[in-house]
């Protein structure tokens, strides 16, 4: 088991471990003192390999900083936004499709709609155009003018158009 | 001082995460796992390991103390370095005060990490123990098997990863591991009854 996490211990110093893995180690040292001492044995030697010096940590190192971080105010920051992830770009796809589906839905209604009234009786559709008529002023003046004169007041670009009363004749 | 792999800092942004959500003990972490490299960069401006260790506690509680502050833009382990050199520069200029036996004109910290005269602060016992220890590593390095004694120096001397060690040795990435793991646990293991004769722990 030492021996297992003595190698272990190597390759996080080469940088040979996952983020997974190193944060396992770093736990594991925090809590079995003897570990991190040979962490700090390879890493001195490393050092003595390249520098001609060796520099052992104090024992007390990181119980120092530790004491004395014991009175300092611990953070509570908000937490920052997490960068996008697989789970964020599965929901992106949800509502899209979501969104997809709910147009295709109103499309169809409304199309069918459309059908519909394509598909009205004739008289419907007239009927319709007659309560819709834009120009209900003129009708009553080609009513007056009919039973009048026989005269026709026309909708239209031009504002008169008599059907003349000889022509009638 | 090599680069940490981006799956390193991934871990520091995790651990920074962590203490800034009020996890002290993920601060502890972070301690373990830069401890050495920051007494290393701080003694090369102090030329003395008990003074730099003394230097490197006081950047790690500065750096607890400003981590409200950190929002990522940089590396945490470069953020952390720069308050270790401003920390080490600090520390010289204040030495240099005190020191005033020294009759040297200093204008700022850059002159000091130059003046020899205010640094290796070393006893010459310490010294002569430390020259004692870098040669039984020398001698332990060149009592290895070959296969053992190539792989730690690919690794230590070149800066190479255990990707290109097999490719250089041309074995699998695993006996790589084994082998720089064995010539680790051999010079440790001579090095031991000098070290605990030495007062070195």
């Amino acid at each position: 088991m030492n021996k297992i996490s003595n190698q272990t211990i190597s390759q996080f110093l080469d940088n040979d471990l996952d983020t997974d893995d190193a944060l396992d180690l770093l736990q594991d040292m925090h809590k079995n003192p003897n570990l991190a001492e040979t962490l700090s044995r390879y890493e001195a030697v490393s050092h003595a390999l390249k520098t001609q010096e060796y520099i052992p940590i104090r024992p007390d190192f990181l119980s120092g900083i530790s004491a004395q971080l014991e009175n300092e105010p611990s953070y509570f920051l908000p937490a920052r936004k997490a960068k996008p992830k697989l789970a964020f770009a599965y929901n992106q796809k949800v509502l899209a499709l979501a969104a997809s589906v709910a147009m295709v839905a109103v499309l169809l209604v409304y199309g069918g709609k459309q059908l519909a009234q394509i598909n009205q009786p004739a008289a419907m559709q007239t009927a319709k155009v007659q309560v819709e008529d834009p120009y209900p002023l003129n009708k009553r003046i080609n009513a007056y003018l009919q039973s009048h004169n026989n005269s026709v007041y026309t909708y239209g670009e031009t504002n008169l158009a008599h059907v003349t009363y000889h022509q009638q004749q | 001082m090599s680069k940490p792999p981006e799956t390193y800092e991934q871990l520091d942004e995790e651990l920074v995460l962590r203490v800034q959500q009020g996890d002290k003990k993920a601060y502890d972490l972070l301690v373990l796992k830069y401890q050495h490299k920051i007494i290393q960069l701080v003694n090369r401006y102090l030329k003395d390991p008990s003074e730099a260790q003394d230097v490197a506690q006081e950047t790690f509680i500065k750096a607890y103390r400003a981590l409200g502050n950190f929002r990522g833009e940089s590396a945490f382990y470069t953020w952390l370095y720069r308050i270790a050199i401003n920390t080490a520069k600090n520390y010289l200029l204040s030495r240099s005060r005190r020191n005033t036996h020294y009759e040297v004109d200093i204008q700022d910290a850059e002159v000091l990490e130059n003046a020899p005269q205010l640094q290796g602060m070393d006893t010459p016992e310490k010294m002569l123990l430390n020259q004692d220890i870098v040669d039984t590593i020398k001698s332990a390095i060149e009592g290895l098997p070959e296969e053992m004694r190539t792989a730690i120096m690919l690794r230590e001397f070149e800066g190479l990863s255990y990707n290109e060690i097999a490719e250089a040795m041309d074995c699998p990435v695993g006996t790589v591991r084994s082998r720089i793991f064995r010539a680790r646990e051999a010079i440790d293991s001579q090095l031991n009854p000098l070290l605990e004769n030495g007062d070195f722990r």
